[in-house]
């Protein structure tokens, strides 16, 4: 009988699966070079990660995106629509560990059919996070992209308004994936993909606002690590009621609207 | 009389014997089954588990009949890796305190036997070994070889640079 020892080796791939999962992704990553086997099981972990995550399988992504005078005024239900690298061709599997880098989700928040009328979310009495569920989300837009009728009615929006003297407004960006429950209104955990605060600038917002279709495909990243883009249109709005006659060399106010047409979060985690 | 009945005795792959309560074993989700599939017949024959030894088995039995009156693990298996914890308690910290190859049979043996709570600890303990370590430290720990060539390691390295300031 030949007499082998039990070691880490004997364990079946699911069970080594089940150990690493305990590891966020930054932890996982430096150990890649322990093994072939070990970096091909922490290869998929990542992998399947991103694409569980980007399915929203039995989770919800939120994005609260609000002026940062205000407090959060609410948040929006994103619509998962792909994964995918940003720049590569979209099919290539990926089979190394720096493809990860560039394979974003991309969701589109939506509208409730109540508008914006929602609450802040808020721990209450420990007990999770509870928030009154709006009304089922509208049914997805076509995904026509020549097809903007009527698309700005179902995109979230947020207006802008830059007095004279402001070169840049501040968005306080939020994305939480949130996991629901049979009872309504209760979340039973709320995870932080990634949030932001960004400037949107004078000069960009006129620049998007004159291209075709309300802006160049641009992302606006949240913050400096790419954690969180956002993919928008911007509007411009009716002339602001006018404040006090603007003198030469001094900016006019402005105001737009932004229409959210995407959030990509980095489902890096 | 009636806890005579409710024995049942399982045999190890190298023969042995073993006799424990019918509810200490069906923390074994594959007895538990075949008790219900074989009715009352499987308390008057012995039942044999053909994957684990002696040793093991007794080792196995010890924590089913700690965890006996635990209540049942929650239907809804939160899979969220996010919200996992390698934190275990502190008896069963005690009980993993055995040399590797014992840890890993006991593993083997409670994915075998479908005991999910004590698979879930063998593998935070495992985890626990790993968390801090670098990768020779981790090969040192679990003797693994390092199959990648030096220029394999690079790579690697390299692919992974992206991540680094997050």
């Amino acid at each position: 009988m030949v007499v082998t020892s039990t070691s880490i080796d004997s364990l079946p791939n699911e069970i080594l699966i089940s150990i690493l999962s305990y590891f966020p992704a930054l932890q996982l990553l430096p150990l890649t070079t322990t093994s072939h086997r070990i970096h091909d099981l922490i290869l998929l972990i990542l992998h399947y990660r991103i694409f569980e995550t980007g399915a929203l399988k039995g989770h919800q992504l939120l994005l609260e995106a609000f002026h940062t005078s205000n407090r959060g005024e609410g948040y929006s239900i994103c619509e998962s629509l792909s994964t995918k690298p940003l720049n590569s061709s979209p099919e290539q599997l990926s089979s190394s560990l720096s493809d990860l880098a560039d394979l974003y989700t991309s969701f589109r928040p939506l509208k409730h059919s109540s508008d914006r009328s929602v609450f802040r979310t808020g721990l209450a009495d420990g007990a999770g996070w509870v928030v009154p569920i709006p009304a089922a989300p509208q049914p997805s837009p076509s995904n026509d992209p020549e097809d903007n009728k009527g698309k700005e009615d179902k995109l979230v929006s947020q207006d802008i308004l830059l007095e004279s003297h402001e070169l840049f407004s501040q968005l306080c960006t939020r994305v939480n994936l949130v996991k629901g429950s049979p009872r309504r209104g209760l979340f039973h955990s709320c995870v932080s993909v990634g949030e932001g605060i960004l400037r949107v600038w004078r000069d960009w917002l006129a620049e998007q606002a004159k291209c075709e279709g309300g802006g160049n495909g641009d992302i606006l990243w949240a913050d400096s690590k790419k954690t969180v883009g956002l993919r928008v249109k911007v509007v411009e709005r009716d002339a602001v009621p006018v404040g006090p006659p603007f003198r030469a060399g001094e900016e006019r106010d402005v105001s737009y609207t932004l229409f959210y047409e995407g959030v990509l979060p980095h489902l890096f985690y | 009389m009636a806890t005579e009945s409710n024995k049942i005795t399982l045999v190890s792959n190298d023969g042995a014997e073993v006799v424990v309560d019918r509810n200490v074993a069906e923390r074994s989700m594959l007895i538990k089954n075949m008790m219900e599939d074989l009715g009352e017949a499987a308390m008057t024959q012995s039942v044999p588990i053909p994957n684990v030894n002696e040793s093991v088995l007794k080792k196995v039995i010890e924590w089913c009949e700690h965890h006996k009156n635990d209540p049942p693990a929650a239907a809804d298996d939160d899979s969220d890796s996010r919200k996992k914890t390698t934190d275990i308690e502190e008896w069963d910290q005690k009980f993993m305190q055995v040399d590797q190859e014992m840890l890993f049979e006991i593993i083997l043996a409670s994915n075998y036997l479908d005991i999910k709570p004590l698979l879930d600890v063998g593998c935070k303990t495992v985890a626990n070994m790993i968390k801090g370590k670098s990768p020779e430290e981790i090969r040192k720990t679990f003797n693994i070889t390092n199959d990648f060539t030096p220029e394999e390691e690079e790579q690697i390295r390299r692919e992974n640079e992206w991540a680094e300031d997050r």
